[in-house]
Formats: C-alpha cells, sequence, structure tokens
C-alpha cells in the first residue's frame, strides 16, 4: 500500500455522475427526426422526443491540473482546490453535522469531441467545456458525485502511473448540490453528503385529502372528495389520520373512502369528535412497539436513503448491545415535519450518534458508550504519528452539566410539543458531588421533552438522564490533530492519544480515549478533530463468570466491569466502575 | 547527432482536415489527437492502426511527434492516399507514455499517416509539421532539467520524518534569446514568431525542445504564460523572451 511509503505521488480524481439518453439519434425507440446537424445532445434538457427519452449515466472525470495523467484515459485536469467541511459528529446532539465539500475547476475552450455524441454532422461548437455542459444539463442536482484519492508510488523514472480503475482509490460519495460558474473561467460546485436528504424531505407526507360530507363521531368511514383517497396508502395499511384534533385508525380503502377500524376512534390519547363537510384528512406517520433502529432505518428511508447506503448490520449490532426493548417505539406523528428533526431528536433521547461516512458510503450508527471489550483501539502519538505544530487542546467548560431532566410519555400527539403539561412523566438525574462546594460549585441543567418514548419506556428514560449528567459531569476535551496519510482515521473510529498537552497529576502523558468527529482528507495529511469519551467513572459490560479477582486480571479482562469496595476504589487502588 | 537550434512544434498538418483513422474505440474519437490536451485520447481497436489526414494538396513537414502509450509510431507521407506511394519519413520508440519526437529533411506531400503496428496503444496528441526553429542558442541559465515539487512534507511534533506526498511536478522558465537572428535583425521576430503567437502559441500548448540534436528526449509540452517580449537591441537587432510552464510527466 503506497499509503504507508514515505515518497508517494497523490492522485486526486473528482467523478460527477449525469444523465444520459441511452438512445442514438433518430434510431428507434428515439422517435425523433431531425435534419443532420439538429440533433439532441442526448440529455433530457435538449431531448426533441421525450416520451422515448432513457435515462443512463454518463460520467465525467477529473484531475488536479498539474496531476499525472492516466495513458489512454479522459480525465480532464481542471481541479483547482478541494476544500470544505467534511461531516462533523455532533456528540451532544446526536446528529452530525452534512458534509458540504467545494470542488473548484478550471472552465476551458473544449473541442466537444466527448460531450456531442453527433460532432461529425454539426460546425464547431462555440463557448466553454462547462458552459455547453450546463446548457445541455440543467438537472444535475441530486445526482451523485465521488471524491477519490490514493497515493502512488513512482516507478524508477519518477512517474506517477495510474488507472481510474485502481482498487488502490478511495472513494467519498456525495451528491451535487449546485454548480455555480463559469466565473473568471472557473466552476464552482458544491457536494453534500446523501444525509442532507433528510433535510428536505418531510414526514408525514402532507395530504390534502377533504371529507365529501359531515361524519359523526363514531362514523365507520371517512367518505372523501372524488380522486383523492390514493395519496393515503404511502404507509400502507393500516394507517392513521388526523382529522380535526381526532386522530383515526383505518384499515383499509375503497377507492376514495377510508375504512375506519372497529376501535378506531380517538387514537393516541385524542378525542372522538364529529367533523365537518370539507374538514383536510392529514396522515399520519405510526410506529407500535418499533425496534429504535428500525424506525430510524424507516425515516432515513423516506428521505430517500435506501438500505443500501445504510449499515444495517452496525445498526442492529448498537441496538442490541445498548439499547433492546426499553427503548421500542411506540409513537404517531402528526405534523409534516423535516426528517432531520425527528431523527436528532431520537438521537439525542438515546446518546446515539449519526452520520453518513462517505467512505463507506453508508449511514453510521453509534451508541456513544465505551469500545466493547476486545475491540482494536489504537494509539496516536507524537513520536511517529501527530504532525508537528498541529495538536491543539481545548476543554469543553460550557458543555458541562450537573443534572439533567427528560419529560415523556405526550399526552397525546395533538397536544402543544413544548406545554410541561402535556407530559405525564419526567426523569431526572442529579450529581450532588459535582454541584457540591468543593467541586463545582454550580448548577448545570438541562431538559428535554420526549414524543417519542412512553411509560414502558421508564428505565431508559432514567438510563437517559444518568448517562447524559455521567458523560458531561467533567468537561470532555477537544483535539484537534494532524496525521500523515500513513495513519488511518475516519470519523466515528476511537483512537487513544498520547500528547504532552494531556498529562496525569505526575506530569506524564495521560493516554486519553476519543472518539473523531471530523477528518479533513488534503491526500497530503489528515485534520483530525476528536472528543473525549471518558465518564465520570469508566463503565463496561460486568465481567462473565470464571473472570479472576481485579488485582489478578489482564487489561483485556479489565475491559469488564468488577465490582469495586466500599470506598468506590478497587482492591489495589483504581477507580472502580459505574453502573449506569 | 550535432548540436541543433531549439525549435518549437505546434503547426499541425491533422489540422489542415478531418483526420481519419483506421478503427476507433467508442468514446477515443481521432479527433482528439489535434487538440494538444494530454488527456484526450484515440483509441484503435486493431493493429495495424493508422490516422490519416487528405490536405487537400501538397504540404509541408519536417517532423512527427506523438504523445502517447509506449510503442512504436511511423511517419508516413504519400502522393495517392498511400496506394503505390507510401514513403516513411522517420519511427518513434516510445518505452513508457510520453511525448516522442522524430525530425526529417522538409518534404510535401498530400497525405499524411501516423502508423503504429505494435498493438492499439492509445494516442493524445499527434503532429507533423513544420517546426519553428528559433534562429539562436538559449541564453546562460537555461536549465531544462530543473524542476519544482508541489506537494508537502510532513514530520512528527518530535522531529521524525513522517512522509511526502507530492502533488506534481512543473518544469518552468522564461525562455530568454539574446540577439536572435542576428542576420536578419527584428524580421525573423515580426514575420515569423509573431505569426505563430498569434497562430497558436498564444492560446494553445505547444511542444518546446531546447537541443533536438543531441538531446532529442528533452521535450516538454508546455504553454506561455501570459506574455513575451522583445527587447531592442542596437543595430536593429532584437531578444526574445518567452516565459512557459509545463507539468513533468
Amino acid at each position: 500500500m503506497a499509503a504507508s511509503d514515505f515518497g508517494r505521488a497523490l492522485i486526486e480524481l473528482v467523478e460527477i455522475d449525469l444523465d444520459k439518453c441511452t438512445n442514438t439519434y433518430g434510431v428507434a425507440p428515439c422517435t425523433a427526426s431531425g435534419a443532420a446537424g439538429s440533433e439532441c445532445y442526448n440529455t433530457y434538457k435538449t431531448c426533441q422526443a421525450k416520451a422515448t427519452y432513457v435515462k443512463g449515466t454518463k460520467t465525467y472525470r477529473f484531475c488536479g491540473r498539474g496531476s499525472p495523467l492516466p495513458a489512454g484515459e479522459l480525465v480532464r485536469p481542471y481541479i483547482e482546490d478541494v476544500s470544505g467541511s467534511p461531516t462533523e459528529i455532533d456528540t451532544k446532539q446526536g446528529l452530525a453535522k452534512r458534509a458540504s465539500i467545494t470542488v473548484k475547476l478550471t472552465d476551458e475552450p473544449d473541442s466537444d469531441v466527448d460531450t456531442d455524441p453527433y460532432i461529425s454532422t454539426r460546425a464547431a461548437a462555440s463557448g466553454t467545456f462547462w458552459s455547453r455542459l450546463l446548457a445541455r444539463n440543467h438537472n444535475y442536482a441530486g445526482r451523485f458525485a465521488r471524491v477519490k484519492r490514493q497515493l502512488v508510488l513512482p516507478d524508477s523514472n519518477g512517474r506517477a502511473i495510474w488507472t481510474t480503475s485502481d482498487v488502490g482509490f478511495t472513494s467519498e460519495l456525495y451528491i451535487i448540490d449546485a454548480i455555480k460558474g463559469p466565473a473568471r473561467g472557473e466552476m464552482t460546485i458544491t457536494l453534500k453528503d446523501p444525509l442532507k436528504l433528510a433535510d428536505r424531505v418531510q414526514s408525514p407526507f402532507a395530504t390534502d385529502g377533504k371529507l365529501a360530507s359531515a361524519v359523526t363521531s363514531s362514523t365507520t368511514t371517512l367518505p372523501l372528495n372524488a380522486g383523492q383517497g390514493a395519496q393515503y396508502d404511502e404507509y400502507g395499511y393500516p394507517c392513521w389520520v388526523l382529522v380535526g384534533k381526532e386522530i383515526i385508525k383505518i384499515d383499509s380503502r375503497s377507492t376514495d373512502t377510508l375504512n375506519v377500524n372497529a376501535s378506531g376512534h380517538a387514537q393516541f390519547g385524542s378525542v372522538a369528535a364529529a367533523h365537518n363537510s370539507g374538514d383536510n384528512v392529514q396522515l399520519c406517520r405510526v410506529w407500535s412497539s418499533a425496534v429504535f433502529t428500525n424506525a430510524l432505518k424507516d425515516l432515513l428511508n423516506e428521505a430517500g436513503i435506501s438500505n443500501s447506503y445504510i449499515d444495517t448490520a452496525q445498526m442492529t449490532s448498537e441496538d442490541t448491545n445498548w439499547l433492546g426493548s426499553k427503548y421500542y417505539i411506540t409513537a404517531c406523528l402528526i405534523k409534516p415535519t423535516d426528517i432531520s428533526t425527528y431523527i436528532k431528536e431520537l438521537l439525542e433521547q438515546s446518546n446515539s450518534l449519526l452520520w453518513f461516512d462517505v467512505l463507506t458510503q453508508k449511514v453510521q450508527f453509534k451508541v456513544n458508550a465505551p469500545a466493547v471489550p476486545g475491540a482494536t483501539v489504537s494509539t496516536l502519538d507524537e513520536s511517529a504519528n501527530l504532525i508537528e505544530g498541529s495538536v491543539v487542546v481545548e476543554s469543553l467548560d460550557a458543555e458541562r452539566l450537573t443534572r439533567a431532566a427528560i419529560s415523556y410519555a405526550k399526552t397525546s400527539p395533538v397536544d402543544n410539543d413544548s406545554d410541561q403539561g402535556n407530559y405525564l412523566r419526567t426523569d431526572i438525574y442529579v450529581d450532588a458531588d459535582a454541584e457540591g462546594a468543593n467541586e463545582y460549585n454550580d448548577v448545570r441543567a438541562t431538559l428535554i421533552h420526549s414524543r417519542w418514548f412512553g411509560a414502558a419506556n421508564s428505565n431508559a428514560m432514567k438510563a437517559w438522564a444518568a448517562r447524559t449528567v455521567n458523560y458531561r459531569r467533567n468537561a470532555q476535551k477537544k483535539i484537534k490533530f494532524s496525521l500523515d496519510p500513513k495513519d488511518s482515521a475516519s470519523a466515528g473510529d476511537l483512537k487513544d492519544l498520547s500528547v504532552r498537552a494531556l498529562t496525569d497529576y505526575t506530569g506524564a502523558n495521560d493516554v486519553t480515549r476519543c472518539r473523531i468527529t471530523k477528518v479533513i482528507d488534503t491526500g497530503r495529511r489528515r485534520e483530525a478533530e476528536a472528543i473525549s469519551t471518558t465518564f465520570r467513572n469508566r463503565y463496561a459490560f460486568i465481567a462473565p463468570n470464571g473472570y479472576p479477582n481485579y488485582p489478578s486480571a489482564t487489561d483485556a479482562q479489565r475491559e469488564y466491569a468488577f465490582i469495586c469496595d466500599a470506598s468506590g476504589l478497587m482492591s489495589n487502588g483504581d477507580g472502580g466502575y459505574l453502573i449506569i | 547527432m550535432s548540436a541543433a537550434q531549439p525549435i518549437i512544434l505546434y503547426e499541425n498538418r491533422f489540422s489542415d482536415a478531418t483526420p481519419a483513422a483506421s478503427t476507433t474505440a467508442t468514446g477515443y474519437s481521432v479527433l482528439n489527437v489535434r487538440d494538444w490536451r494530454p488527456y484526450t485520447w484515440w483509441k484503435p481497436t486493431a493493429s495495424p492502426s493508422t490516422i490519416t489526414v487528405n490536405c487537400g494538396s501538397a504540404k509541408a513537414a519536417d517532423y512527427g511527434l506523438v504523445y502517447a502509450e509506449a510503442g512504436t509510431y511511423e511517419i508516413r507521407g504519400s502522393t495517392d492516399n498511400f496506394g503505390a506511394s507510401d514513403v516513411l519519413k522517420g519511427t518513434i520508440t516510445l518505452t513508457a507514455t510520453g511525448l516522442g519526437l522524430v525530425q526529417f529533411a522538409s518534404v510535401s506531400y498530400q497525405y499524411w499517416r501516423v502508423k503504429s503496428t505494435s498493438g492499439t496503444p492509445a494516442i493524445a496528441i499527434a503532429s507533423i509539421g513544420a517546426a519553428l526553429t528559433i534562429p539562436a542558442w538559449p541564453d546562460q541559465g537555461f536549465d531544462p532539467l530543473g524542476r519544482k515539487v508541489h506537494g508537502e512534507f510532513n514530520r512528527s511534533v518530535m522531529g521524525n520524518p513522517l512522509g511526502r506526498v507530492t502533488d506534481w511536478e512543473e518544469w518552468s522558465d522564461e525562455l530568454k534569446f539574446t540577439l536572435v537572428s542576428t542576420d536578419t535583425g527584428w524580421t525573423w521576430a515580426r514575420n515569423t514568431f509573431l505569426p505563430a503567437w498569434r497562430a497558436h502559441l498564444r492560446d494553445k500548448p505547444f511542444v518546446y525542445a531546447w537541443e533536438p540534436g543531441d538531446h532529442p528526449t528533452e521535450l516538454v509540452l508546455v504553454a506561455a504564460r501570459d506574455e513575451f517580449s522583445t527587447p531592442h537591441q542596437s543595430g536593429s537587432l532584437c531578444d526574445l523572451r518567452l516565459p512557459v510552464t509545463g507539468v513533468i510527466t
């Protein structure tokens, strides 16, 4: 692997996928019949027979201005700069800041040979590469783009030999958000990670069916105006609808009539009522005793992120290890709202993290918890890994907490979210020691409301309050550092950092476990940010039967929790473990 | 070979008319060979492969040049579209992807051709034409081998070397020729160089060979920076200064 060698050449490649019709002009199934020289450009914008248009994909490739070029392949050396903000994991709110990458490219006159499939019938084209490409391709937004990098070893003549099919490329997946320019001979392409879709799509979908006639509070059908019934099939049946302030369960649909469940009135704490002709019928989004991560996947799917872009195995594993049945969800959403709002709430209320990993090209999900016993965590130090002048340590004092409360078991989805009186339960955890005069001597509190969890989730809510305070009672450390490409680092990774800025009482380096929250990969170095993951005490799975007593246990065995003595310490003086 | 004065290669018979290829792989149009871009390629599907141009009338050439994958490339001329007349003017052998040049005595043909008999290598640039010879030797200080590395060297906090990443290597220079064309004074600059600048050098890449006699492989595909100058020298003479930049491939 060239990345681990000393002298390497960087190959940076940007690929964008634009639509291209797979037909040939005037050849069946294409029904266009213009004269030679007036053909389309095999794009939808220029199509002269849109009914027979067949959408395919054409990939355009670009590399750095002075980059070594691959023999026999069309890769335009247009890239002037790739920069921007990568995915940034938010350990407090859970939903990562979506990546936004800016690619600056040169525009130049171009022969049009690659971009005009019928060039032989036309006079030489005027304009530049990008001005023509954009004029022919208006609908680029949402199409995929990839930023690829690899480090290659120059051959004996100092040449960096590569091809676009090299397996050594890392490939970051994005969607095209905007293409601007040309401006002063330069184009700017903005790329976002696919989680951005969750900011744009709402759930439930807004529906506009109107009651065709008045109904009583015990009606068995909801008659809709002609042609309005099909929109309620979105989530299958049974489904739930909101009419006025009543939530009603629907078993099936007969054309434009919704058939009410036998006990379908006054669902989710709402009140049965008569409704007038013309009242709107809004489709609701409902989960009943759903596995936490299944609800999360449903929301991602609804945003347009299919399971092939979700690390479903990891989600299931995290759910099994840390969440389970205590976090089963029964909830009803009545108002069309950005899906990212829901995801953020779910993550915050489960102490979880979610981000799109552009390298694995999947949504990743992690509960903010220690590595499971046996997991490998590598150490980065100032001798062999961290680049000079790059290490900065910051204490996140403003985010410290001494108490956390969560109100849940909402009376009904139709009641106001922000009214404390609409929640039937509250759990709170107070760290009295932290608030005491000998410690911080202050009160730092947070209160959140949950529309997702009910009385059946009370154990989970208690755990949420305790874990939140135990994680944030002492200020976490934010550490910025840079690595040579030989050292791997991705957002979400756990690393043990040994730096002079983090010492113990004796002044020796205090190796600190951190979760990497952000990595800017320039190809030449990896600029990373990490947050320490220390809780008030270490916590872990309870050690299995048959383990030795703590003083005799190996380091690997101590990744499990042992029982301490009454003083809170282990028999050799080490700090005890925490049960939360 | 004996020493030879610098040449600039830009004039191209393949721009006289539309070239025709023996075979063409999908997506690799033969028109790409005349755009002076080393990243747009023509690729044949069968060997031997040829690119032929009918200039319409006999046109002169004294060099053949390709930027191509490793292979052997013949430069050929013909008076009858390679019927009875098929004259080999020179051969270029490339052992790796890059530039190759062959020069020959000036001769005119209506049909010119690049032919490869070694597999189906791709060609990015093919040019057959008349070289622009600069009638002077490079000034003292010209550096044909120097280069600038664009990239980053990483060192650890404790000073240990971690690695170097090279983006690319640049060759750039200001081509300086003192008392260019001492025989003809300003005439060469006015009647030969200036038309070449207007026709091609101002806005398109070209190949510069600083000493094609003794160092025929030291070729660089360059582009002129934004200017050239011809400062006056006493005696109705002038210098030529032409800043250029290129990539070491």
